[in-house]
């Protein structure tokens, strides 16, 4: 008959000896206890037979879950590029559908309504687009950032993509939105297109990254107010003495892209930890 | 483990086949040989572990499934001692090998009876914790972890334990011979 356990301690002496030694006996005590523990390998138990193993097996088959259909939903993933192309496509299409047409109407009026103000004479511009950009912002996490706080654990164990992939694709779908509309914004006439386009964008990742950050700890809407809050009452109270007729702007130069670079370190830090909640509430849920 | 929870039988097959022998041995020696009744806390035990869902993926599986077995061989001593003593339980060894002479069989019956025996009058943390040490091999940490102990408190149950049952063990060799 063979040991149930081929890694025991009492299989060699000297496993036995290194077992007696990790409960911090002497050299003295394990050279007179080892000898007489050997013997313990006298007391040998039964070894099931294959078969038996293959019985137990059996009865407890029917104790199993019944198959989750979610995970099965989970396991399908296409194969091959082209599937997994257009897999990818469709799931950005669904995902722009989550958005409702208040987020893509109010967004283009708000740039329509900056375009007016930029066209019109005595308007601070750096200013104006420094605070056309986070209203943008504000916007965008609210409708991409919404499901945050609802504690969607069965929609994320139904979903074939990981948490990660859904809220990189729903930041790319409104961030490419905004940029795009602010690109508008820099076609106004009066002003260096680099520059311009600084004004808006620094300000739209930093509010943006901030305010993402921010959202797993005090949910959606209290974190885009605070962070566009903060940074309208920064850019008024410290950027330009001027205010809307003034012609200086916080987001300028190195400043503008320091501002752009924090933006983007928030938004990374926001994407990691929303994926680390994620596979905590999954591990424990 | 996840798996086995998620309703896969490939799953439960590999749990089986890996835990079944030593989870069989454990019980084997814990119950004093009792064969047929380390089967059942076995599958009591595997019953178990399919039917509660605390289990968690941070969990250690081995150090689990033994709390679980030792549980129910507790249960089972306290359900025993409530009937009061039942006769006939546990004749040792009761599968010699086959292979040795008959002298050679009689000399391995009388040291595994006289260990069994050692190893039985144990008070049952000691037993407990030796078994787990030097039969099934866990390290001090999963013993902590199966019997819900600190690991200091498994080296004194060792310590003392092996003292106690190289005392139990000269005494039956003294017997014997």
């Amino acid at each position: 008959m063979t040991p149930s356990n081929p890694s025991r301690p009492l299989d060699t002496p000297e496993g036995l000896a290194a077992a007696l030694r990790e409960q911090d006996l002497a050299e003295g005590e394990i050279r007179e206890l080892a000898p007489v523990l050997a013997r313990l390998a006298a007391w040998e138990a039964p070894i099931p037979a294959p078969a038996d193993t293959a019985q137990l097996v059996s009865r407890l088959a029917p104790l199993l879950p019944a198959p989750s259909p979610i995970r099965a939903v989970a396991r399908a993933r296409p194969r091959g590029v082209g599937p997994r192309l257009r897999a990818e496509f469709g799931r950005v299409v669904l995902q722009a559908t989550l958005f409702r047409p208040w987020f893509w109407l109010s967004s283009a009026a708000i740039v329509a309504l900056g375009l007016g103000l930029l066209s019109a004479t005595g308007v601070n511009r750096p200013l104006l687009l420094e605070l056309l950009g986070p209203a943008l912002s504000y916007l965008a996490v609210a409708a991409a950032g919404r499901a945050a706080p609802v504690g969607t654990l069965e929609l994320e164990l139904a979903c074939p993509v990981s948490a990660t992939q859904l809220t990189l694709t729903r930041l790319l779908i409104v961030l490419s939105y905004d940029v795009a509309l602010g690109l508008l914004l820099s076609l106004a006439p009066g002003g260096g297109m680099l520059s311009l386009t600084l004004h808006w964008l620094a300000p739209l990742l930093l509010v943006s990254g901030v305010a993402l950050l921010l959202s797993g700890r005090l949910g959606v809407h209290l974190a885009v107010g605070v962070a566009t809050f903060g940074w309208v009452a920064g850019t008024v109270l410290m950027g330009s003495a001027g205010g809307l007729t003034g012609t200086a702007g916080l987001a300028t130069g190195g400043r503008a892209v320091a501002l752009a670079l924090t933006g983007l370190v928030a938004l990374a830090a926001a994407v990691a930890s929303a994926n680390v909640r994620a596979r905590g509430q999954l591990r424990h849920g | 483990m996840a798996d086995i929870l998620a309703g896969d039988p490939s799953g439960l097959t590999l749990l089986v086949e890996r835990h079944h022998g030593p989870l069989l041995g454990y019980l084997y020696r814990l119950l004093d040989g009792d064969r047929a009744l380390a089967e059942d806390l076995v599958q009591e035990t595997f019953e178990r572990v399919l039917r509660q869902r605390t289990f968690r993926p941070s969990n250690r599986l081995k150090p689990w499934l033994y709390a679980i077995a030792t549980n129910l061989a507790r249960d089972h001593f306290r359900a025993a001692r409530r009937r009061g003593p039942v006769a006939g339980a546990g004749d040792l060894p009761d599968r010699p090998d086959p292979d040795p002479g008959p002298e050679d069989v009689t000399v391995v019956r009388d040291q595994a009876r006289g260990v069994a025996e050692a190893i039985g009058r144990l008070a049952p943390e000691y037993r407990e914790t030796l078994l787990l040490r030097f039969y099934q091999g866990l390290s001090l940490q999963e013993i902590a972890e199966a019997l819900a102990v600190p690991v200091g408190t498994v080296k004194s149950r060792l310590s003392v334990g092996t003292r106690r049952l190289r005392d139990l063990l000269q005494e039956e060799g003294e017997e014997t011979s």
